[in-house]
């Protein structure tokens, strides 16, 4: 089952690349570009020891996309350091999440990572005084059509981005993990129960609850289809907080007492079916139990997972795997919404797709 | 060659990088091997830089014409285009690569020149003259090192060459025609969103060197205007420094690297704003420069 994709093939064994002809090498960065993987890529093959054996080329832009990716780091930063400005010291509480709560929390996944936007997590009854809160330090509402805008507000488990006016960073304020009419409901003041804080006075999920909330992202509300970094990010997770006692133990327990089962369940069997993650035979065992998915239902995600996750180029890219990304697609909206409301959505979103103007050319 | 190129591909050396090439529309392999007639191929033995594509494409409004697709390591930044500008199209499809993704060089929208091995920058928006004014160099007898981009190399405060074909607009085409008569320049294309376009293959003595980096020594910021009284302004370094920082693509990605490198190529170099209204007299001027002694030959390591 496991696809023929380099990327995977060295996240899972970076030492892989030790025998790569020319023609790996580039199909490997190609695959790398496009998930927006490449210093990852290179912070993977360095801590392998191995870097020294890199051709000179492929060096080259591994110290490009390093670049890129720590000024992005800085910016986020620089951010958190803001929202802590306008949040915190006005006395509501914070949870940083993902790519902000890494890099705070001074992971190394954290090394090479970059994200496009910043996500924190605030208490639902705030979301109103937060809103006016970041409005008044410079944070806009996105513009949006009246569409989306209600759509927002009505499903979604997130403000409408807002984008800071001189700095033009994009924020994502969520007030839990899931959308509200979504089919599993995990309960936020768990999050916030456990939560840790960090150097710097800010807060971010324990690290179970980090981990469940990369599996929920990636199967439960995101699209699965490209979603390869998430599934890096998740078998990171795992290999850095291995050592800690808690955190396989507490994994399983946790995702049950949120509802989160089945995410897990898919996120633990796809990090070690395609990059290799090693969990312990004890938490499989204990996934399965409490979320494994039905004979056909699993039938159908691994050959739909296995095909959609991966960056394909266009040269590769088959009827198959057009297939899997829309079943995915629908997929993720089926576990969102109500299915009327669904399949209006989704026939609103196709109208639109199909008659708005093309992508001007920049 | 066209077979490559519409085949398994082409590995062409353009200034510091390798492009992977390929493309099945005949008019685009006519027109890149037209314009890239000299530059090397090469074969197999180092990792490319960039995979660059040019493919049909099925557009959104068939009815329009036939389409094409500029493809990039799995990404299309710039949608379909007709497939008659393909050229246009790659050329602004290369670009991007370049700035998207060679931050190992502090980048700069500028057109370079070099003369006994001092070079000029160019630099401006799109519209300033710069294109123009490369030109008129050339015909003094310049060397090319670059239309579009400046690439500094960070540590040793070079400007590395890399002369791809020159952009002409509107009327510097003609000025093209006379001020360089045995250049070859290719199809023009029109109109694009830039209005009449057609590139002119650099000389073949710019292709020939190009893996001979240049010492920056003048900063000019042309602007073109019918009217202007055509001088050189000198600017102040710090002046310099801010407006050059305004035509670089990566200046805040680079950080440290980025203020320290810029900090050192407007140290050693003499920066002028040059409203000009013709290309003739003020590529006179420049050559002016460049007669002079250098006021300042500190040696580049010196801080």
């Amino acid at each position: 089952m496991q696809p023929n994709n380099l990327l995977l093939r060295v996240f899972a064994d970076p030492r892989s690349v030790v025998e790569f002809a020319v023609q790996h090498w580039e199909v490997l960065l190609a695959q790398a570009r496009m998930a927006n993987l490449t210093a990852r890529l290179s912070y993977r093959i360095e801590d392998a020891g191995i870097l020294t054996g890199v051709p000179g080329r492929v060096l080259t832009q591994f110290v490009a996309a390093r670049l890129v990716a720590e000024s992005g780091r800085r910016a986020l930063e620089w951010e958190v350091n803001r929202l802590h400005r306008a949040l915190t010291q006005a006395g509501y509480p914070m949870l940083l999440l993902k790519g902000a709560a890494y890099a705070r929390a001074g992971l190394p996944m954290a090394r090479g990572r970059t994200s496009a936007d910043i996500d924190i997590m605030v208490p639902r009854d705030r979301l109103d005084r937060v809103e006016k809160q970041l409005v008044a330090h410079g944070w806009e509402p996105c513009e949006l059509d009246p569409y989306d805008a209600r759509y927002y507000r009505r499903w979604s488990h997130e403000l409408p981005p807002m984008r800071h006016r001189d700095r033009g960073s994009v924020l994502d304020v969520h007030h839990t993990i899931l959308p509200p009419s979504s089919r599993l409901r995990p309960d936020p003041a768990l999050f916030w129960r456990s939560a840790v804080p960090l150097a710097d006075g800010s807060m971010a999920f324990c690290p179970t609850h980090m981990a469940l909330h990369v599996a929920v992202h990636l199967f439960q509300d995101g699209e699965i289809a490209g979603g390869i970094g998430d599934l890096v990010d998740f078998s990171e997770l795992c290999r850095h907080f291995a050592g800690h006692p808690d955190f396989w133990p507490k994994l399983v327990p946790a995702a049950a007492e949120l509802g989160l089962t089945r995410p897990l369940f898919y996120a633990l069997r796809y990090a070690s079916m395609l990059l290799g993650a090693s969990v312990p035979a004890r938490v499989v065992a204990e996934a399965e139990w409490n979320g494994k998915p039905s004979v056909p239902v699993r039938a159908a995600m691994d050959p739909l997972v296995c095909r959609a996750l991966v960056p394909n180029l266009p040269e590769d890219r088959s009827p198959w795997w057009q297939a899997a990304r829309l079943c995915l697609y629908i997929r993720s909206h089926w576990l969102r919404m109500p299915p009327l409301p669904l399949a209006l959505h989704l026939l609103r979103k196709a109208w639109a797709r199909r008659f708005s103007a093309a992508p001007a050319a920049t | 060659m066209h077979q490559r190129f519409r085949g398994p591909g082409l590995r062409a050396r353009i200034g510091p990088f390798i492009f992977h090439l390929r493309s099945p529309i005949r008019g685009l392999v006519a027109d890149f091997s037209f314009a890239y007639a000299d530059f090397p191929i090469c074969d197999e033995s180092e990792v490319s830089d960039f995979r660059v594509c040019v493919s049909s494409a099925l557009g959104r409004r068939p009815w329009r014409g036939v389409q094409a697709q500029f493809w990039s390591d799995g990404v299309s930044p710039l949608g379909t285009f007709p497939r008659q500008l393909a050229m246009p199209y790659a050329e602004w499809g290369l670009n991007w690569c370049i700035y998207s993704y060679a931050h190992q060089f502090l980048m700069f929208h500028s057109a370079v020149v070099e003369k006994a091995g001092r070079a000029a920058l160019l630099a401006g928006p799109a519209g300033s003259g710069k294109s123009t004014l490369c030109v008129a160099m050339l015909a003094r007898g310049w060397r090319l090192l670059s239309d579009e981009f400046a690439l500094l190399d960070p540590p040793r405060c070079r400007l590395l060459p890399i002369p791809r074909p020159v952009a002409l607009k509107g009327i510097s085409i003609q000025l093209a025609e006379k001020l360089l008569p045995y250049s070859r320049i290719g199809r023009v294309f029109a109109p694009t969103r830039k209005g009449t376009l057609a590139h002119l293959r650099p000389p073949a003595d710019a292709v020939e060197r190009q893996a001979e980096p240049a010492r920056p020594a003048w900063v000019l910021f042309p602007t073109h205007a019918e009217n202007a009284n055509t001088r050189l302004v000198p600017l102040r370094k710090t002046a310099g420094f801010l407006r050059l920082e305004e035509n670089c693509f990566n200046y805040n990605k680079l950080d440290r690297t980025g203020f320290d490198a810029l900090s050192q190529l407007i140290e050693t170099a003499e920066c002028y704003e040059l409203p000009f209204a013709h290309a003739a007299a003020a590529s006179e001027l420049i050559d002016s420069l460049a007669e002079r002694q250098p006021v300042t030959d500190l040696p580049l390591d010196a801080t």
